[in-house]
C-alpha cells in the first residue's frame, strides 16, 4: 500500500508525463511552483486525478475556494498530502464509489 | 481526466460543485427548486479553464453546480486545424452543453473573448441563458476583426514580448520549461492552425442585435483597460446591463482584482435563480471604489 505521499508523487509523475526531467525524488517539500515547475493546467488534472483516487472521499473545492492565488502559488506535496490526510481522517468510511 | 466528444474535437472539462446532498442556498427562493449552473469561459489564445479553476470557480462551485471547459485548441482539448469561427465555437458550447445534459438556462462568466462567446450565445439562445457576467470582455465592432488579427500575427521577439506581457500563468514566473511550452503552444494555436484567419469571419455585434439580449448582465470593466469603451457600449445598448469598473485595473481584472472580482461575482450568483423571460430594467453604471 502507497503512503500518500507516493501516491500523490506517481500522479505527478502521470500529468507531468514525456516532460519529466526531474533527476530529484519528490519530497513533501517539493514546491508545485518553483521546483516542479508545474502548469496551472497540470495542477488541475493532478487535483481530478488525486480525487479519483480515492474515491469522492478528497475533494479540493472546499480547500482552494478558500486560498488566495499567492497563497496556492506557494503550495508544496506535503500541503496536498496533508489536506488529503485530513480529508481522509474526517470521511474514512464514505462510499469510495465514485 | 474528463472528455467528451463535440462536433470534430475532444473537450477537457471540469464540472465542479457543491456536495451532492446540499441543499441549495437559494431553495427556498426558487421556482423550480433547481441549482444554479455557472459556466466558465476563458480567453483566447494565452489561456485555458485554469485561470478561472484557481481564482473564482472552486468558490462559485461551493454555491452552485460550476462547468470549465478548454475551448477548441486551447489547454487540453484538440489543437484542430481549424474551427475557430465564433459560429464554430458557439457550436462547440451548444454541443457540450447538449452532451453533459445540461438544458436548463445558465449563468455565463466569461473573461474577455469568453464574454464575447457568451454574448453570442445569448443573443442565439435566449431560452437557454440565466444570466452573464462580462469580465473586460471584447465586443465586437467594425475593426476588431482587424486588430484581433494584426495583434497576433506578430513574429519574432514582437510575438514573444505580446506571449511575455499576457503570459498570466499562476505558476509561470521564471520557469524555462513552462516559457517554452507556452510559447510552443501558442505558436502552434496561431501559425498551425485557422484560427488567425477565421478571426476575420467574426462578425460585428450591432446595435439591434445587443438591444435584444434579455437577460441580466453585468460587466466588470478595468479603468485603464484597453477596451473600457465596450462596456460602455453595452451600457447604452443591453437593456438589463449593470457596468462595474474597477479603478486601477487594466483588461487583466482576473490577476488584478481577483478577491473584489470574487465576491462580487459570488453575490451575483446567491442571487434566486431568475427567469430567462424577466422583463428588461433600465441599464445603469457606476463606478466601484477601491475594495468595494
Amino acid at each position: 500500500m502507497d503512503t500518500i505521499l507516493e501516491t500523490v508523487s506517481r500522479l505527478i509523475r502521470e500529468v507531468i508525463g514525456e516532460d519529466w526531467d526531474l533527476d530529484q525524488p519528490i519530497t513533501a517539500e517539493t514546491s508545485f511552483a518553483e521546483d516542479l515547475e508545474l502548469e496551472s493546467i497540470e495542477f488541475v488534472a493532478l487535483a481530478e486525478k488525486l480525487q479519483g483516487e480515492f474515491g469522492g472521499r478528497v475533494d479540493f473545492v472546499p480547500w482552494l475556494s478558500n486560498k488566495e492565488l499567492d497563497e496556492i502559488i506557494k503550495l508544496n506535496v506535503g500541503d496536498v498530502v496533508a489536506y488529503i490526510e485530513d480529508c481522509l481522517e474526517n470521511k474514512p468510511t464514505k462510499d469510495e464509489a465514485q | 481526466m474528463p472528455e467528451i466528444d463535440v462536433r470534430d474535437a475532444r473537450f477537457h472539462y471540469q464540472l465542479l460543485g457543491p456536495p451532492a446532498d446540499a441543499q441549495p442556498e437559494n431553495a427556498d427562493a426558487t421556482p423550480n427548486q433547481g441549482r444554479r449552473t455557472v459556466v466558465f469561459l476563458h480567453g483566447l489564445v494565452m489561456d485555458n479553464l485554469s485561470s478561472w479553476y484557481f481564482t473564482l470557480a472552486n468558490p462559485v462551485a461551493t454555491v452552485a453546480d460550476v462547468l470549465l471547459y478548454d475551448m477548441r485548441g486551447h489547454g487540453k482539448t484538440t489543437r484542430t486545424k481549424s474551427g475557430y469561427t465564433l459560429t464554430g465555437m458557439t457550436a462547440d458550447l451548444t454541443g457540450l452543453l447538449d452532451e453533459l445534459g445540461l438544458q436548463q438556462p445558465v449563468t455565463f462568466v466569461g473573461n474577455s473573448f469568453g464574454g464575447m462567446l457568451a454574448l453570442r450565445f445569448a443573443m442565439d439562445h435566449p431560452e437557454r441563458v440565466e444570466s452573464v457576467v462580462l469580465v473586460d470582455s471584447h465586443v465586437p465592432h467594425e475593426t476588431w476583426a482587424e486588430e484581433m488579427q494584426a495583434t497576433l500575427s506578430l513574429q519574432g521577439e514582437e510575438r514573444d514580448r505580446m506571449i511575455a506581457v499576457n503570459f498570466k500563468d499562476w505558476l509561470g514566473r521564471n520557469s524555462q520549461r513552462k516559457s517554452n511550452r507556452l510559447a510552443k503552444n501558442a505558436g502552434e494555436l496561431v501559425y498551425e492552425t485557422s484560427l488567425v484567419e477565421d478571426l476575420a469571419t467574426f462578425s460585428e455585434f450591432t446595435d439591434e442585435e445587443l438591444a435584444n439580449v434579455r437577460c441580466p448582465v453585468l460587466g466588470f470593466y478595468g479603468e485603464d483597460s484597453d477596451i473600457r469603451d465596450h462596456g460602455d457600449r453595452l451600457a447604452r445598448t443591453i437593456p438589463n446591463f449593470e457596468l462595474r469598473v474597477f479603478p486601477e485595473s487594466t483588461h487583466s481584472i482576473i490577476w488584478e482584482k481577483t478577491a473584489e472580482l470574487r465576491e462580487q461575482v459570488l453575490d451575483w450568483v446567491r442571487q434566486p435563480l431568475r427567469s430567462p423571460e424577466a422583463a428588461p430594467s433600465n441599464g445603469s453604471a457606476r463606478t466601484l471604489e477601491d475594495g468595494a
